[in-house]
């Protein structure tokens, strides 16, 4: 399921090299939440939104096909269908999309979790907190991190 | 008395002197009084009748007149029976050839003159010499007792006879008789004297040469002149050779002075004695005792006998005494000789003084052996010497104790021999005692030893290289159901093994391994059976012989019990394995709990927060009332369950983590801590002040870092208000040699009845206006600490402070 927001214009991504984030997350809440926080950012980069791990792995056959790769993925570990430790894991195993940084932005602070994560590649591991303030705090930093300090592969 | 009686009586005499003439003449020639040389006298005597009758003179045709009856007298006296007999015979047989009226007074007369010669032989004492008095008393009688016998003549011519005959026969018949017994009386002493003579000679040279001592006679200048056979044979030279020789010649070299100053000696004063060393022949020493004496002026006589015999004797004598001296002395034992009636030592050697601690003179000087010996021991001792004294054993042996010097007990074998011979009154005893107290030791060792053996609860069994028993003890009868050892000796251990092969099997590994273990089936008596496990070792007795022993317990029980165990572990493992499943199920559904709670609790949380804030932001003039504050709310208790749901998590976690050991550098952690919160030290213009020394705590550092985090953050929270914060840091080694780390607040501090709630999870004292909190941060706290075998405590006074104390292993 793509979901696009009104301000979000893939053209413009693809062509201006503004390209998409790809965010990963089931709850609707929390969807909602952080693309509010995003927006009050002013984040210029589309974000695409898949609502489960099925979704998200079939991001990989349509970047196949010449899509603009995310410039990261977010990436929530509690998913329905495919489990995003196992979505990391088909990422960061594909050819193609293995290069893309993926932050891991979940509520856990298990060991387990955090430990497998960056094992199988996370390329950071966030937690989300219950304050919606340090909650737009968080997604400001990672807007101003990966967005726009961070320089994406090519 | 005419002329012709006259010459008739010097004829006579002249044939008496003559019979003795003859006499001396036939006797000068030794010659043994033989039977006819007695008959040859007694012819010769009859002749000299028949010559003095034939030269009478006659007094009368009938009768002649002569001196027969001196002649028959003296003979029968003087030469006995056989040869006065045969005279007499003669006589008699001329007479009555002659005839005439006077025959019968002239036979009466020659046999009573002879008959009383030889009673008179008869009855004088044979020893005492015939001296002129009693021939002249014998001259009478005869006499008298011939003109007796005249009475037998015709009355007339006895009268005419008597008047002529009468004086010529009184007066000088007794004359010629001791005339004639004189002479031959002075011949046959002479004659006795010579054969004295001649006997003492032949003795004397009968001692020379049969005497044991040889017997040399010098001239005065030392040259021998007479030596006996036994001087020659002492010296190994013959009598002749040693003629001409001189005593220096047969003396030794080295005796030369001596022999010379002995001679000289004896030249001097008649005598001397003395031993000296000559030397025989072949050269060989002979010491003879020389005992010399001066004979005269020119002739020295010397008994000499051979000593050598004797000297070497002495000689092995003084050597057998030296040997028996350092024998006495060096002996390996204690020797010494004792009184056998009071007991005191007369002699002792050094070893039996050494063995009990005394010197030679403190034990000689009147010490006696009931002195040193045990009271114990001493009425045996002293009954044996009793038997010894009286006789009734020549000899006696017993061990007994004597006290050393220094106050402790020598066990020795005291072997008692009497010097006295059986009969002879008890002197002396010698005492040879041998120190057994180390063989006293090991006996005792070894009676101790096998009391303890025989009192194992081990069966002990000893088996001969042939594989017979030859001892077990207690507990092996017990085992194997005996009941007195012989029975099992009368056994063999095959019988003693359900498989009679096992004894050949042990004997067999030992032979080769020397020692070792086995486990098998035994056989009772009685046939049941039991497990055994028998330690059996090769050992070697004194004759070298090869004697495998065997150590037995009864490990049926033990078999049981190991089974039992067995099937026991198998059944626990199998409950473990279901337990553990059971718990790996219900760890795995509480994992999945938390991990639930830990993604989904709080994203509701978060919802609910994030949508208030948005209400509050952007729709905040519209909120009726008290609307804003009711968000507000909203949001405050969401963010406190928000970190409710943190600390849970947290605390849950402290269950599952596995904890790693590592030495902390405890100073570091506390700095580190203490950094973390600097904001908000400075926020509270807080005094924090640390003084930990060094100190390597071994803990988890993830959870010890927590730990110091909590408590700090504990200090900072409950301050008072409106009193600057002060919180002293300290730590310290303890004396059970641990950290102890305590962190001390001058805060609200608490009651001293809360000093244990406080640990506990959700326990609050304070108010979460006044202090926001979970009430978990303590529980944490403990949980770490005590995982850490750790241990966390608080102490208080309320409203002036709290310190709480950690205390961690070293």
């Amino acid at each position: 399921m793509n979901h696009q927001d009104a301000d979000f214009d893939p053209r413009l991504g693809c062509e201006t090299q503004v390209r998409p984030i790809l965010l990963v997350e089931d709850n609707p809440m929390d969807v909602d939440l952080t693309l509010r926080a995003f927006k009050r950012r002013k984040l210029v980069n589309p974000v695409n939104v898949a609502r489960d791990g099925e979704e998200a792995l079939d991001w990989i056959p349509r970047w196949e096909q010449s899509e603009a790769l995310p410039v990261v993925i977010l990436l929530d570990l509690k998913l329905p269908r495919v489990s995003g430790l196992e979505v990391l894991e088909r990422f960061k195993a594909h050819d193609g999309c293995q290069v893309v940084p993926v932050v891991v932005l979940t509520s856990s602070v298990e060991d387990r979790d955090i430990n497998t994560a960056y094992r199988l590649g996370a390329n950071s591991y966030i937690v989300k907190p219950v304050d919606f303030d340090r909650f737009m705090s968080v997604a400001a930093q990672i807007e101003l991190y990966w967005c726009m300090v961070n320089e994406p592969p090519r | 008395m005419d002329s012709q009686a006259l010459l008739g009586l010097f004829n006579n005499a002249a044939l008496l002197l003559a019979l003795a003439l003859l006499i001396e003449l036939t006797r000068a020639e030794a010659q043994p009084e033989t039977r006819l040389r007695q008959m040859l006298i007694g012819v010769g005597i009859g002749v000299v009748a028949i010559a003095l009758m034939a030269n009478a003179w006659p007094l009368d045709p009938d009768f002649i007149f002569d001196a027969r009856s001196v002649l028959l007298s003296v003979s029968g006296l003087f030469f006995g029976m056989v040869p006065t007999l045969i005279a007499v015979t003669i006589s008699a047989a001329f007479r009555i050839y002659y005839g005439g009226s006077g025959m019968l007074a002239g036979l009466l007369i020659i046999s009573s003159t002879a008959s009383i010669g030889l009673l008179w032989r008869r009855w004088r004492p044979p020893t005492r010499s015939l001296g002129v008095l009693e021939l002249y008393g014998f001259g009478l009688v005869v006499h008298i007792a011939m003109l007796l016998c005249l009475w037998t003549l015709p009355s007339p011519v006895f009268w005419s006879v008597l008047q002529q005959i009468a004086l010529p026969v009184l007066l000088a018949f007794p004359l010629a008789t001791v005339l004639l017994g004189r002479l031959l009386s002075y011949q046959f002493e002479r004659r006795r004297a010579q054969e004295a003579l001649r006997a003492s000679e032949e003795k004397l040279r009968c001692y020379l040469d049969y005497a044991p001592l040889g017997v040399f006679i010098t001239d005065q200048s030392g040259r021998y002149v007479e030596v006996n056979p036994a001087a020659g044979r002492m010296l190994g030279y013959s009598e002749a050779e040693l003629l001409g020789m001189t005593i220096p010649q047969v003396l030794a070299p080295e005796a030369h002075a001596a022999g010379m100053a002995h001679f000289a000696c004896v030249r001097a004063s008649g005598s001397a004695s003395g031993e000296l060393l000559h030397r025989r022949r072949d050269g060989s020493p002979i010491w003879l005792r020389v005992d010399a004496v001066r004979l005269n002026e020119h002739r020295f006589m010397a008994f000499c006998e051979d000593v050598s015999a004797r000297r070497a004797t002495e000689a092995a004598l003084r050597a057998s005494e030296e040997n028996l001296r350092v024998i006495f002395e060096q002996a390996a034992v204690g020797v010494a000789l004792i009184d056998s009636r009071s007991g005191r030592f007369l002699r002792i050697n050094r070893h039996y003084c050494e063995m009990i601690g005394y010197t030679v003179a403190e034990m000689s000087s009147g010490c006696s052996f009931q002195d040193i010996t045990h009271p114990d021991d001493l009425p045996l001792d002293l009954g044996n010497m009793r038997r010894l004294l009286a006789g009734e054993i020549r000899e006696f042996v017993m061990e007994k104790r004597y006290f050393h010097k220094d106050g402790h007990v020598v066990w020795v074998t005291l072997s008692v021999s009497p010097t006295w011979a059986p009969g002879e009154t008890p002197c002396t005893h010698v005492a040879v005692v041998q120190d057994i107290t180390d063989r006293k030791r090991a006996e005792a060792e070894l009676r101790l030893k096998s009391a303890a053996l025989e009192s194992s609860l081990a069966g002990f069994d000893i088996v001969s290289e042939e594989g017979l028993f030859l001892y077990v003890n207690a507990a092996y009868l017990r085992l194997w159901g005996y009941e007195r050892p012989d029975e099992v000796l009368a056994t063999l251990p095959t019988e003693h093994c359900a498989d009679p092969a096992m004894p050949a099997h042990i004997m067999a590994t030992l032979q080769a391994q020397g020692e070792g273990t086995f486990e098998f089936t035994a056989r009772r008596r009685d046939g049941s059976t039991f497990d055994v496990l028998m330690a059996c070792h090769m050992l070697r007795d004194e004759r070298n012989r090869v004697l495998y022993t065997g150590s037995s317990l009864d490990i049926s029980e033990r078999r049981r019990i190991e089974a039992e165990i067995r099937n026991f572990n198998t059944e626990l493992e199998q409950r473990v394995r279901e337990r553990t499943a059971q718990l790996e199920a219900a760890n795995q559904a509480l994992e999945t709990f938390v991990y639930s709670v830990a993604h989904d609790l709080k994203a509701p949380l978060r919802g609910i927060d994030g949508y208030g804030r948005l209400l509050q932001q952007e729709c905040a003039g519209g909120l009726p009332g008290d609307g804003s504050l009711f968000i507000d709310n909203i949001r405050r208790a969401t963010q406190q369950m928000g970190l409710l749901i943190d600390d849970l998590l947290a605390y849950a976690r402290l269950d599952r983590r596995a904890l790693r050991r590592e030495l902390i550098n405890l100073p570091a952690l506390v700095a580190a801590a203490v950094d973390e919160h600097a904001a908000e030290i400075q926020h509270l213009a807080a005094t924090v002040r640390v003084e930990v020394p060094p100190l390597w705590p071994r803990a988890d550092p993830d959870g010890l870092a927590q730990v110091l985090r909590d408590l700090l953050e504990n200090a900072l929270k409950f301050h008072r208000p409106a009193v600057p914060l002060e919180i002293e840091i300290g730590g310290r080694r303890t004396v059970q040699g641990t950290a102890m780390l305590w962190i001390r607040d001058n805060g609200i501090g608490f009651e001293l009845k809360f000093h244990d709630r406080i640990f506990e999870i959700f326990q609050r004292l304070q108010r979460a206006e006044d202090y926001p909190g979970t009430g978990i941060g303590l529980a944490i706290v403990r949980k770490a600490v005590e995982r850490m075998d750790g241990r966390v405590w608080a102490e208080s006074v309320p409203g002036a402070g709290a310190t709480f104390f950690l205390e961690l292993p070293l």
